[in-house]
Order: structure tokens, then sequence, then C-alpha cells
């Protein structure tokens, strides 16, 4: 195994990292298509309070739970699946969760509220757990077998949601169409506190998993002849991302690629080693969503709407995603 | 009501479904036709949008309506009884649509269902149907009539031509007149008192709201309240910081069957506390289809929204309407 990172480049890395969160929540509690009196912001009970700290500043720290968890999540199924395209929303997990989550708002009336949560990680599970048990040929994981069982799952996820869509009241319809848009608000704040503790329960544990996956990308000979039971840490992995995952979805909506374009660009500037990845992924997760949420704010002033920030995510994750795939041509990616 | 369209993308499909919360739907410029029978065939009439149209009889004494709002109209000239089928989101005027038979949503009918009931005219609504119905039922023979009714200035046409194909122009006029004296009736009582400012958010997360061409902006300005999102035309999305410093004094929220569950919707622009509407507890769950169907009951939705905005012209309270304290 290598050494540890050594506690200077850790210190640096997660510290530029937080720095830079804070700021974009500095830019996001800054900004926005209103002028505002700071002033009157500075006060309680005033429009302008009521701008900074919940338009803007709540949005902003729901999307930094939101893009934590996705963030750490896609290194965890990159490492689990040895695949650097996968992500929740390429393997299907999202989607997983958003059946879920679908079927809390459609049938369980005002109690939705609450379950939505529990029933996106099971349906994540659920997902997961059927892509990875797909992926085991002859007890070895492989990879281009899991992100097609990912492909598929996602298509008849789509098809369920839409079949719940059409069975809820027509009030309902609408609100679970809106909700798969993937997008950020002003959050409830017990449940951002709620989403919060769980989402940093999720990366601490995954961060103490890391010298496990800095052994899993050996492969899974080279993982079991360094004394890691590779079975177990993988069904712990897979727990922990789902969990985050359906987190993630149960907050915002399925947002897509935010696991992907984060890892790739962290492992460039922090190379591959976990115990700095987990950190780094969920602290750079937060940190994108954030500012991508904060740009789509910005949309109403060209656009005189506001799009989803899904939408902001996959204009410019679809492109990365496809440059990987040209750059990566030669290499054997499944 | 409700529409969707078979879009392949997510959220086309979330907007669309969206969008059509409420009929109506965005204002169009109005194309050409009414149903006048100048240089066409005898038997023959143009419809909303510039078809030209053959029912099998006319007055067309088998009818099937695939717009809710169409439903109403025919029902409220006497021509209720010629009806032989309904879309399934055809749930007015109740009892009488009950014991029609439906022949599915208004945007993907059975097309087999509707042949099978031999209608002699099928009525569609640009707004609430999809026009390859029309289409495809045309190809089996069934002659259909589009009405396109994006406003209150178009209220008239869609009466008089849907009275005309169905022999009832005379109760149509009359429906029409009521409606007109309903409306002017509303808009004298309001005329005189201040204005406050109203929003319609069809959504709360993410915020949509009505702005100009749409019909409960319409009904607002008519029922002596000034929309604060006149700025947008539409349904469309719109930022809270915005209307946090728009401050509504009274909040309108569309919603399907507000009697059976509309309490989270209110309850969820409790947070808002500076806003003027929630401090004084004048957030409203109205029916969705009393404010944004162009049918027979708008004068009810107008009569409604003057009372929420101006609580000064009466104290009964609608049933129609929820409230928060």
């Amino acid at each position: 195994m290598s050494p540890p990172p050594s506690r200077r480049r850790f210190a640096w890395v997660v510290g530029a990292l937080s720095a830079s969160l804070i700021g974009a929540w500095a830019v996001a509690a800054a900004v926005g298509v209103e002028g505002v009196d700071w002033a009157a912001a500075l006060r309680g009970g005033t429009a302008d309070h009521a701008i900074v700290v919940e338009a803007r500043l709540g949005r902003a720290l729901l999307g930094s739970v939101v893009g934590a968890a996705l963030g750490a999540a896609g290194v965890a199924f990159q490492t689990l699946v040895r695949n650097p395209l996968a992500d929740p929303y390429v393997l299907g997990v999202s989607s997983g969760a958003a059946v879920g989550a679908g079927l809390a708002i459609a049938f369980a009336g005002v109690a939705g509220t609450w379950l939505v949560g529990p029933c996106a990680f099971l349906g994540a599970m659920g997902a997961m757990a059927l892509v990875y048990r797909l992926g085991l040929v002859r007890g070895r994981l492989v990879p281009a077998v899991a992100l097609l069982a990912g492909v598929v799952l996602n298509a008849l996820s789509w098809a369920m949601i839409l079949t719940i869509a059409t069975l809820a009241r027509i009030g309902t319809t609408a609100e679970i169409l809106v909700w798969l848009m993937g997008s950020l608000g002003p959050p409830r704040w017990s449940s951002l506190g709620l989403g919060a503790a769980v989402v940093v329960a999720g990366v601490v544990a995954l961060a103490a998993l890391a010298p496990r996956l800095n052994a899993l990308v050996l492969g899974d000979e080279g993982a079991h002849s360094v004394g890691i039971d590779v079975p177990r840490t993988r069904k712990l992995l897979l727990v922990l991302a789902s969990l985050l995952t359906g987190v993630g979805v149960a907050l915002a909506g399925p947002i897509g690629f935010v696991g992907i374009i984060v890892p790739h660009v962290l492992r460039l500037l922090v190379g591959t080693d976990h115990r700095l990845m987990i950190p780094a992924g969920a602290l750079g997760g937060a940190l994108f969503l954030t500012l991508s949420d904060t740009l789509t704010r910005l949309a109403f002033l060209p656009l005189g709407a506001e799009p989803p920030v899904s939408v902001l995510t996959a204009l410019m994750g679809g492109p990365f995603f496809l440059v990987l795939l040209w750059r990566r041509r030669g290499e054997r990616l499944f | 009501m409700f529409e969707a369209r078979h879009s392949r993308g997510r959220v086309a499909f979330g907007l669309a479904a969206l969008l059509a919360i409420s009929a109506g739907c965005r204002r169009a410029p109005p194309e050409a036709g009414t149903a006048d029978t100048t240089h066409l065939a005898a038997g023959s009439v143009r419809d909303e949008i510039g078809r030209v149209v053959t029912p099998r009889a006319l007055p067309a004494r088998r009818v099937v309506s695939l717009a809710p709002n169409i439903t109403e109209l025919m029902f409220a000239i006497g021509a209720g009884g010629q009806l032989v089928g309904i879309d399934k989101y055809s749930d007015q005027p109740a009892p009488e649509v009950d014991r029609l038979p439906k022949v599915g949503s208004n945007y993907d009918p059975s097309l087999e269902r509707i042949a099978g009931l031999a209608p002699d005219l099928v009525f569609l609504s640009k707004s609430a149907n999809k026009r390859e119905t029309a289409e495809a039922l045309e190809r089996m023979g069934i002659p259909t009539f589009l009405t396109e009714t994006p406003g209150l200035a178009e209220m008239g046409r869609t009466l008089r031509d849907v009275g005309r194909l169905t022999g009832h122009l005379a109760e149509a006029e009359r429906a029409l007149a009521r409606m007109e004296a309903g409306f002017a009736a509303v808009r004298a009582r309001t005329r005189t008192l201040p204005r406050p400012r109203v929003l319609v958010a069809v959504w709360t997360q993410p915020l949509y709201v009505g702005g100009r061409g749409t019909f409960a902006h319409d009904l607002i300005e008519l029922a002596g309240g000034e929309n604060v999102a006149r700025e947008v035309e539409g349904f469309v999305t719109f930022p809270m910081e915005r209307l946090l410093h728009l401050a509504p004094e009274v909040i309108i929220l569309p919603t399907h069957a507000p009697e059976t569950g509309a309490a989270p919707a209110i309850a969820a622009w409790k947070r808002w506390s500076t806003l003027p509407a929630v401090k004084n507890g004048r957030v409203f769950a109205v029916e969705d289809s009393l404010i944004s169907r162009p049918g027979a009951r708008l004068v009810q939705g107008a009569e409604l929204l003057a009372r929420l905005i101006h609580p000064e012209l009466s104290t009964p309270r609608n049933r129609d309407s929820g409230q928060i304290r």
C-alpha cells in the first residue's frame, strides 16, 4: 500500500477546497436578479433579509449538501465499478432513487414528505444491488456489463416513473414530473439539517474506507493479496454510495453528471489516492453544484426564466463525458 | 384540467405537464376562423383554426367533447343531452357528466371508443388536445371541430360556435350575455376600490407564476387586483427573490380540488413571512378550473377572486377556497 498523503498535502487540498466553498457561498448570497439593500438585509424580518438568507444562502447550502453527496458517491462508484465513466446517474442509481421517491410522493399522501428520503435510499440501493449483481460474472465484476445494466435500468426506471405519474392524481403527477427535473430551491431548514448530517456521516464513513478503496484499484486479486475482504468492502461501498445518492436525489431530484465531472477534474489536481479523493470529491461536488446553481439563478436575466440546475450540469457534463470518451478511445474502457 | 405532450426529453415533458396544470395556457395570437359558412359548401363550416369541417348532421345530434371547457359550455346552453361521450377530465357539471361514457384523457383519447359512439361531430380545444387527435379522427371519417379560446376576448366566439353547431345558438347568445353581465357586475363593484397586488402561483417549488395572457391574469385584473407578475407572459418560472421585493398582498394557488389537501401547499408559503399575503393570512387555494378553464364558470371564478382580493365586499367564505390563519 502507498504511504499516506502527507499531512501538509491533505491540509492544503482540503483547506483550499473549503475556502473556495465558503467563497462560493459568499458569491451566492451576494448575487441575484434583484438589487439588495444590505443595511436592510442585516436586520431580520425584512424582504432583503429573506432574499439573502432564505432565497440565496439556503439554496446555496442545499446545493452544497447535494453536490457533496453526488461528488463523493461518484468517486465511490468509479472505484466500485472500476470504470471512470461510472456515476450515480449513468449507473441508474439516481433513477432507482427517483422511482422510490416517486412512489412515496404518489401514494403516501402527506406522509410522503418524510418518506421521500428513505424511499429514495431504498430505490438507490435496489438499483445498485441489481447493477452490481448483474455486473458480477463468475465472481468478478465486469465494468462493461455493470454499465450496460445501468443504462437499461435507467430506461426501465423512467418507464416505472411515468407509470406511477400516470396513476397518480393530476396534481401529484405534475409534482413528480417537476421534481424529476432536478432543481434546487430554498430548502426546509429541518430537511437540510438532516440531509447534511447524513451526508457528512456518509462521507466520513467513506473516508474511513479509503485505504481499502486504494487496494480495490489493484483489482480483486491484488486487493485480496494485501488482506482486504473484497466482497465485504464492495458491499459497504455499495450501501454508502447508494445512501449518499439517495439523500441527494431526495433533496433535489435527479441531477446528473456532478459525480463524473468532479472526480475527473479532481484526479487531475490531487491524484488518485482515496484518502484525498473522498473529502476532495465531497467538497468539490459541493463547490461545483453551488456555483452551477448560482449561474442558474442568474439565467433569469437573459432568458427571462430559470432552468433547473440539472440542465446546466448536463449541458456541461454531457460534452465533458463525450470528450472523455474521445480522449480515452485508445484505452480499454470496458 | 391537465395536458401533456408525448415529449421524449424529461425536462420538456415535465414542463409541458406543468404548464398544462391550468388549461387555457398561453395566449396565442388568434388565428382566423369562426363557424361562418360564407364561401363554403352547404353543411360545411370553418373551425376556429381555419379548417373546413363537415359535420355528419347540422345541428349535430351526437357529440363527443374532448375538452372539459366544451363539455361545460354544452351543458350551459342546454346541449348536454346531445353529448354521447366526454374525456376523463371533463368533471363539470357534476353529477350530470358522471353518466356519460369516458373516452380517455384529452391528450390521448381512445379513437376506437370515439368511433364506436358514432358521433356527428367531435369538439376539441387547441390548448387541451393534440392536433394529431383531430387529424386521426378525420382520417377515420369522424368530423372534428377545433376551438381556440386563449383569453376572455375569445369566449364569445367559442360559445357561439358550439351553440350554432349544436342548434342552440339562441341559448349561447343568452349565456354569453349573462357572462358579460356577470363580468360587468364584478368590474363595477371593484372599480373604485384600491387594487391590491396579487400573485398567482401555479407551482411553489420551483416557483411558477401566471403572467399576462393567462385567464387567471385577466380575471384578477377584472376582479380589482393587480397581477405582480404582469411583467412575464404565460406560466413561467419566477425568481423568489424578485417576488420577495414585489411583496404580493394576496396569493392565489390554483389547485385541483382544493378542499382535499391544499393545506401543505398553503403551509409551504409560511416561511416567506415578510410577504404581506403571508403575514395577513391571505394565501388562498382556489379551484383551478374556476379561474383557468374557458368554460361556463368563469364568472363564478371572477366573483370568488373579487371576494378574496376585496374581503370588504362580503363576509361569507366560499367553499372553493382554503385559507391560513
